[in-house]
């Protein structure tokens, strides 16, 4: 990795992943793009270097995570809901995909990092716990639960 | 069992496949970035010290927030089309103050120690100067004094006759007693037959000596003492000689030595 931060390229790299993070958190498109460029300018103002693209990707999904943990913190703080842009869809009539996807955006916030660390980043539980400074049997807890809300959610067995 | 569970994994991923911004949005969020960092370069190079001063607090406080919870994480290769990463260091989100308050508060905290410290060393310097000048001027024979008096008979016993400094100033020891040693650092006031005073001290402590190339014709002769001596007390025979090249100041010469020191009339 150089030494220069090429904030374009960094961008370019990993905007996708970083708005993923955010949406999972956020629930719609506005927040979502306000904290993947809060998110950015965190990095911005304090450059650093990383050992690999990798490394980079994950800096950035735990800035990530911690920048909505924040924004909804503080919303939660002034008392303002933000107006969820999807409406919940059935789960047993929309798309599969959607469906899911409301599922997941649904999960307490505490849920939400483990979730997308382990299901789409594949993660294993204490790397996980490790990036986020947690305990093992912490995480693995929170998986649990939030497999077991999904299923519920989803209509599976739980 | 296991399908089903393979099923859900699978789906949460490709739901979170699907979250995607548009191209638009990518180029929106590119330009504010890039905006707002042209306008931090230029508003850094544009600003005067004093702001840049007040930016600099800020920032601190920030990177400190950021410092404080740096994460070392370390994780593993690739499972499937997930990738996994080595992450070494993740920023934080607590909350400034909860490092800021406590660093503070460390700081108030050990500035108030070396001030206790501080003080109670200066009390207990000063209680000892005390209590040695007390122990000096009081009658009472306090115990340093009696072991001061038990070397000096041994002295005696050894066939040395203790000086009158010894004597004097059993309290002395080390360093200070090597200074006081001079007989004209004890008997500093000196009275002439015909009742004229003089002080070899000057400027209250320093005393200087006399070259004897400078000293003129004897003026008189009298005797030596601590100011604080009582009265009637035996002093040290002394004479006091004029100088050659001052009309205001006078050498004296203690009984059995050879050094001349300057003494002044005392006013």
């Amino acid at each position: 990795m150089g030494d220069a931060l090429d904030i374009e390229a960094v961008f370019r790299r990993h905007v996708k992943t970083v708005y993923r993070v955010c949406y999972s958190f956020m629930g719609s498109a506005a927040d979502a793009e306000d904290a993947t460029q809060a998110t950015f300018m965190r990095l911005i103002d304090h450059p650093r270097t990383f050992e690999s693209e990798q490394h980079e990707k994950a800096w950035l999904i735990v800035c990530a995570s911690n920048v909505c943990k924040d924004v909804l913190k503080s919303a939660s703080r002034t008392r303002v809901t933000a107006m969820p842009e999807r409406e919940p869809a059935d789960p047993r009539q929309a798309d599969p995909i959607d469906a899911t996807l409301d599922a997941v955006l649904r999960l307490p916030v505490r849920y939400k990092d483990v979730v997308y660390l382990h299901y789409y980043e594949g993660y294993k539980t204490g790397e996980i716990a490790e990036m986020l400074g947690e305990n093992p049997s912490t995480v693995r807890n929170r998986l649990r639960d939030a497999r077991a809300l999904l299923r519920k959610t989803l209509g599976g067995d739980e | 069992m296991a399908d089903e569970r393979e099923l859900l994994e699978q789906r949460i991923h490709d739901a979170y496949e699907s979250v995607e911004p548009s191209a638009e949005a990518q180029e929106r969020m590119l330009a504010n970035l890039l905006a707002v960092k042209g306008r931090a370069r230029q508003t850094g190079e544009g600003q005067t010290q004093a702001v840049a001063t007040a930016e600099d607090t800020d920032a601190s406080a920030t990177r400190q927030r950021e410092k404080t919870s740096l994460r070392r994480v370390s994780a593993g290769g690739q499972t499937g089309r997930r990738h996994a990463a080595k992450v070494t260091v993740a920023p934080g989100r607590r909350s400034p103050w909860r490092v800021v308050l406590p660093l503070a508060a460390m700081l108030v905290l050990v500035a108030v120690v070396v001030r206790v410290t501080g003080a109670s060393r200066n009390e207990s310097r000063a209680d000892g100067i005390m209590a040695q000048s007390s122990e000096k001027s009081s009658e009472p024979v306090s115990e340093d004094t009696a072991v001061a008096d038990e070397l000096a008979a041994e002295t005696n016993a050894m066939g040395v006759e203790p000086s009158i400094t010894e004597s004097a100033d059993p309290d002395a020891g080390g360093e200070e007693s090597a200074a006081v040693e001079r007989t004209v650092d004890v008997c500093p006031s000196i009275t002439l037959e015909d009742g004229t005073r003089l002080t070899a001290l000057r400027d209250g402590v320093s005393i200087d000596e006399v070259d004897s190339e400078r000293v003129g014709e004897l003026l008189g002769r009298g005797s030596a003492a601590a100011f604080d001596a009582p009265d009637g007390e035996a002093g040290v025979p002394c004479e006091v000689f004029r100088l050659v090249d001052e009309t205001d100041a006078y050498a004296v010469r203690y009984e059995g030595e050879e050094t001349f020191w300057r003494c002044t009339p005392l006013v």
